[in-house]
């Protein structure tokens, strides 16, 4: 049986290595409830760990899988994240608080409580894949088991806050079901993802899965729940593979969760929301289409004949260097680059093995923002492993010296093309509780169609990578305002309490303060940090990357262009960075033209570049040089003159006195 | 001081000598581009050569022969006299035989020969009326269509001059061809501009770089290109040329592999020039995509791009995506009289030759026509109804007449017809877009590419599957397909 298995899944395999459309070779399969029965008998939602776990090891995958664990499995005691704020309790999604989100995930022993699990699945869920903690909460326990109400206590796992008194309250897990990992998300070409995250939003956890499969047909929102259309199923009660469009993770997948992504061929719209969470942050959109084939309001549009994204265009997907750890496909070995003797590993686990656990731990880099884990930091393909910089590059002199202080991303991501979030102020909310956010690289409102996208150039920072070596990087950064309560435990005021201090009138941050205090905060204080959001996609091709010398080695280089924080700060304050992971910022806070800005300096960076940098000591020694080598010439060249016009003087008068007078 | 200034002088001499140099424009290398365009033909002022008075115009074509003997002889040898190829051996036929406009049917207007008095409007000659007409006489040549620069010049029925047409001031103002003389009746074929040709159009008369690169940036003339010798001009559609005649190809000025990206040259011994940079047609202006004789003479309303009681039901479409074949530079092709076989199915009247085991074929750009089209439902052969003039359909909208005026020895009329769907493939070349509009890897390759790679032969998209070569390989391996 298991050889059959392992030909099945070998088959599947080899199928999808077109990767292309959805497989031909995958069996169709009988959808099951979370208790094991057929979900057109039951009318029950649809268990992805049920359903899949007919081939799949389900548990496996969701226990290798970051995009489920979302941090879970790497809490720490709150404030004792590396990099992070002094109430982060995690690197991830689930107990790293950002600002562009705002609602804090209260870990379990808060007194006051912000999002509870449940509030955390509503507001976040969309970017979650779901399992992990959506499945088991703070306590690692089922959050729908029967006695949570009891044992859950006051806690984050049982409660959250009530939007119309503002108090906590019970969740009622049983009725809302828990989030099981969605494999539908990631594995079938047409998600329905707008389903899904109204379920999640609406509360009905469970139907989640369900809910993706709008779009195949197979299932139709009822008045309650979701109604299984028998036609679509066979007699056996199982579903084609065609049907539900399964296939392995498009781009398209990818972007449902992490930003703006088109493969079509419609003209691209951009996507400004905070939803489109890399796309705000970064500017990057993936897609293959051409700037000037898009709907955006481009400037120079007609000028911008490539692509958003030069991999993309190329039919690089997401997955290409952001694969399974256990891929046999594209594992790489453990064996290169160690210096030993042997430079590649040719043993692999089997297909069968591969499809039947495939780890969920996927290939990543390292970046400021993505701080969750780490563990697997460095290991997916960069650029050194699919290009010969050295071959494309012979045009550029000092080659060694620029790829040793620059990374590819510097001149080959030269300027982001779509807006990015600049800076986003919590401390006096609107009427609906929304911050004031600004964008940079676009003329006017990011809800106007019409407004004029300029795109923006990122600021340079230096980086240490795994090599060791500190290289500049392309980084976009975000500046957040927002009030922080700094008690015994400093947590960031909870976004209700400021909704009902703006209600109560408050319509300036020093009456928002009043009100506050007056909520009970003790000493609520204004605090601003710079998250730097490195950038690595929206990468350009050569002919389109940073070539001229002077664009850096001149006055103006853009390796000290300054970036602007936000249209003013409160109070004045003075910015700190946060979560920079392996950037080290250099540089200054300052002001240009009346809005903070901050100017990164090479020299400080450790890099001297010629043309723009100067150390006075150089200055001094090449003057004195200079003036040594002219007095050296002009000596030596006088001494030549007098000798030569000596020679040349009568030789009689000469000979006369020598001869006349005797020494 | 003597000693100062001169070594001063030889010193600015010097660089003064370097810097013109670097700033002197160098000649361009042999196989640059530019160096394939042959030189602008300066005009000769005619005005003063020709006198007048001119009463027809043979009494032009005669003034012109004074100075230039040779050249009715040239032209009467071309396919623009005598609307028919060379003679040859066509694709899967045994006969040799020449083939052109004359006596070919396409799905469009369907066929010249019942028409000719009309349809020689854009004929280099005068009098062709009908069969009589004599293709030996050299004062018929018309000469003015190809070189009057008036823009006052038009011809009608017959291909004789409009009444009104200053025949003197047209002749007088003769040079070398422009776009205007060339697209007068290449960018009208079909009865109207952009009708039938999905790249050539009145858009290209003054054209900007959007529409085509050559005559829009470099500002070319059709005859840059389409290089003519002895009033032979290279070049000719897949719908009248079956076989390879003399063609122009873009590796006349351009290298076979010019891009710098070696896997983008890789692609050049598979996919034509064309297929990536005209990656649209009908760039501004609609073209026909279909046209359905079928529903001819009802009383609907009527709108020139979609009905017309006199020609049917039409589809035009602008900046059209085109659709990709495999094309070797020769064509089967429906001749006049070839029976259907099977009326049910779509008769295809030309059909490129090619396949992934051709080595002489690449994939090209298509625009196709799909046609409705009359057919003797007896003799199984394709109609040549007259459409235009007395008794012809346009007039009195009856088929059966029109068929029984318009019925040649080739093709007969039994008296009862049907209609049958028909399909025309027309290879493109113009409309040539620069490397930054031309297609993009997303655009043939991956779950949204426009290419079928399947139906092209391929295994799969062979940037995952392999090219021809290594899917020959496959299928050889695999049991000897190939």
């Amino acid at each position: 049986m298991r050889w059959f298995s392992s030909l099945f899944i070998a088959a599947m395999l080899a199928m999808s290595a077109s990767a292309q459309e959805s497989s031909g070779l995958h069996p169709p399969i009988p959808l099951l409830d979370a208790a094991g029965g057929n979900v057109l008998d039951s009318g029950r939602p649809v268990s992805t760990m049920r359903t899949c776990n007919g081939c799949h090891d389900t548990a496996y995958i969701e226990s290798h899988s970051f995009h489920a664990a979302m941090g879970y499995d790497e809490r720490t005691a709150v404030g004792f994240v590396e990099g992070g704020r002094p109430w982060d309790f995690s690197p991830g999604l689930f107990g790293r608080w950002d600002p562009l989100d705002y609602r804090y995930l209260t870990p379990p022993g808060d007194e006051r409580l912000d999002l509870g699990v449940a509030d955390w699945v509503c507001l976040l869920g969309a970017r979650h894949v779901g399992g992990g903690p959506a499945r088991t909460g703070h306590a690692g326990l089922p959050l729908d088991r029967p006695g949570i109400s009891s044992d859950g206590g006051e806690g984050p796992d049982a409660m959250v806050l009530d939007p119309e008194t503002g108090q906590p309250r019970a969740w009622d897990w049983q009725a809302s079901g828990t989030v099981e990992m969605n494999c539908f998300l990631c594995h079938t070409l047409r998600p329905d993802n707008e389903a899904r995250i109204k379920e999640l939003e609406d509360g009905r956890f469970a139907w989640s899965g369900t809910a993706t499969l709008a779009g195949t047909g197979i299932v139709k929102r009822a008045e309650e729940g979701w109604h299984y259309d028998r036609q679509q199923f066979s007699e056996q009660g199982t579903v084609d593979a065609q049907r539900l469009g399964l296939s392995d993770p498009q781009p398209e997948n990818c972007g449902l969760c992490h930003g703006q992504v088109q493969a079509g061929q419609e003209p691209l719209q951009l996507n400004l929301t905070l939803a489109a969470r890399s796309t705000a942050t970064t500017g990057r959109v993936f897609s293959g289409q051409r700037m000037s084939d898009s709907a955006a309001n481009l400037a120079d549009k007609q000028n911008l004949g490539r692509a958003w994204d030069v991999h993309a265009e190329r039919l690089v997907g997401c997955t290409d260097c952001h694969f399974s750890m256990n891929n046999p496909a594209f594992y790489t070995s453990s064996m290169a680059g160690m210096g030993g003797h042997i430079d590649f590993d040719p043993r692999r686990s089997s297909v069968g093995e591969y499809l039947l656990r495939p780890s969920h731990q996927f290939a990543k880099g390292t970046t400021s923002q993505g701080t969750t884990a780490r563990f697997l930091g460095d290991t997916m393909r960069h650029c050194n492993d699919c290009h010969r910089a050295e071959k494309s590059h012979q045009w550029l002199p000092y080659r060694e010296s620029h790829f040793a202080a620059l990374s590819c991303e510097a001149c080959h991501i030269p300027h982001a093309a779509a807006p990015a979030v600049e800076s986003v102020d919590w401390t006096v909310p609107s009427a609906k509780g929304e911050p004031t956010v600004t964008w940079r690289g676009i003329e006017g409102d990011v809800n106007d169609p019409g407004a004029l996208i300029t795109g923006f150039r990122p600021v340079l920072l230096p980086r240490q990578n795994a090599d060791g070596k500190t290289r500049l990087v392309p980084c976009n950064l975000v500046t957040a305002s927002y009030w922080v309560d700094n008690g015994s435990l400093p947590r960031p005021v909870r976004l209700p309490d400021l909704e009902k201090v703006v209600a109560d009138g408050a319509a300036d941050r020093e009456t928002v303060r009043a009100g506050l205090v007056a909520l009970g905060y003790t000493s609520p204080e204004i605090r601003v940090d710079v998250q730097p959001y490195e950038m690595h996609h929206g990468v350009v091709g050569g002919s389109w990357a940073t070539r001229s010398c002077d664009g850096c080695h001149a006055a103006g280089s853009v390796l000290n262009q300054p970036m602007s924080l936000a249209a003013s700060l409160p109070d004045g304050k003075a910015p700190q960075w946060v979560q920079t992971g392996t950037l080290a910022p250099a540089g200054a806070w300052t002001e240009v033209d009346g809005r903070p800005v901050f100017r990164p300096s090479t020299l400080e960076a450790g890099f001297y570049v010629l043309g723009h940098d100067g150390r006075r000591w150089i200055d001094v020694l090449g003057i004195a040089m200079l003036l040594g080598v002219l007095l050296g010439v002009t000596i030596h060249g006088g001494l030549r003159v007098r000798h030569f016009l000596a020679r040349r003087a009568p030789a009689t008068a000469e000979e006369k006195t020598t001869e006349g007078e005797p020494a | 001081m003597r000693a100062v200034v001169i070594p001063v002088a030889v010193v600015f001499l010097l660089i003064a000598g370097v810097v013109v140099a670097f700033t002197l424009q160098r000649p361009r290398p042999a196989d640059h581009p530019w160096a394939k365009v042959p030189p602008a033909i300066k005009p000769t002022d005619h005005s003063s050569l020709i006198k007048g008075p001119l009463k027809d115009g043979p009494s032009v074509t005669r003034a012109c022969l004074e100075c230039h003997p040779k050249a009715a002889k040239e032209l009467m040898k071309t396919s623009h006299w005598s609307w028919a190829g060379q003679k040859v051996k066509l694709p899967g036929r045994e006969e040799i035989m020449a083939v052109g406009k004359k006596n070919l049917i396409n799905n469009f207007c369907i066929a010249a020969g019942p028409n000719i008095a009309k349809c020689s409007s854009c004929h280099a000659g005068y009098g062709w009326f009908d069969d009589d007409f004599d293709f030996t006489k050299e004062e018929n040549v018309d000469c003015l269509i190809c070189h009057e620069q008036t823009g006052a010049y038009e011809k009608g029925l017959g291909g004789e001059p409009v009444e009104g047409v200053d025949l003197l001031a047209v002749a007088q103002s003769v040079g070398p061809t422009t776009r205007r003389n060339c697209g007068v009746c290449h960018f009208k074929g079909g009865g109207g501009d952009a009708v039938k040709h999905g790249d050539l159009d009145g858009s290209m008369y003054h054209p900007s770089q959007r529409i085509d690169v050559h005559m829009g940036k470099a500002n070319l003339n059709c005859s840059d290109c389409h290089q003519t010798k002895d009033h032979r001009i290279p070049g000719c559609a897949m719908s009248v040329c079956i076989d390879r005649p003399a063609r122009v190809y873009c590796t006349n000025c351009h290298s076979e592999t010019p891009h710098v990206d070696q896997r983008v040259n890789e692609h050049t011994d598979t996919v034509a020039c064309q297929t990536c940079h005209i990656p649209r047609m009908a760039i501004n202006e609609p073209t026909k995509m279909a046209w359905d004789w079928s529903t001819a003479g009802q009383d609907l309303a009527e709108n020139p791009h979609t009905y017309l009681k006199k020609k049917g039901s039409f589809e035009y479409a602008q900046n059209v995506r085109p659709e990709y074949y495999w094309y070797d530079g020769r064509a089967y092709r429906y001749l006049t009289g070839d029976k259907i076989k099977d009326p049910t199915k779509v008769l295809a009247i030309n059909m490129p030759i090619g396949g992934p085991d051709n080595p002489e074929a690449k994939i090209w750009p298509f625009k196709v026509h799909r046609g409705k089209q009359i057919y003797d439902t007896e003799y199984m052969h394709l109609l040549t109804p007259r459409t235009w003039g007395e008794g012809g359909y346009w007039t009195e909208f009856d088929w059966d007449k029109a068929c029984r005026l318009g019925q040649t020895p080739e093709a007969p009329y039994s008296g009862e017809y049907g209609f049958i769907e028909t399909v025309m493939y027309w290879p493109l070349s113009h409309m040539v877009q620069p490397k930054e509009k031309a297609l993009q890897c997303t655009e043939c390759h991956g779950p949204n590419g426009v290419m079928d790679f399947k139906a092209l032969g391929f295994d799969g998209d062979p940037m995952f599957r392999g090219n021809r070569r290594v899917t020959g390989v496959l299928r050889t391996e695999k049991g000897g397909e190939k």
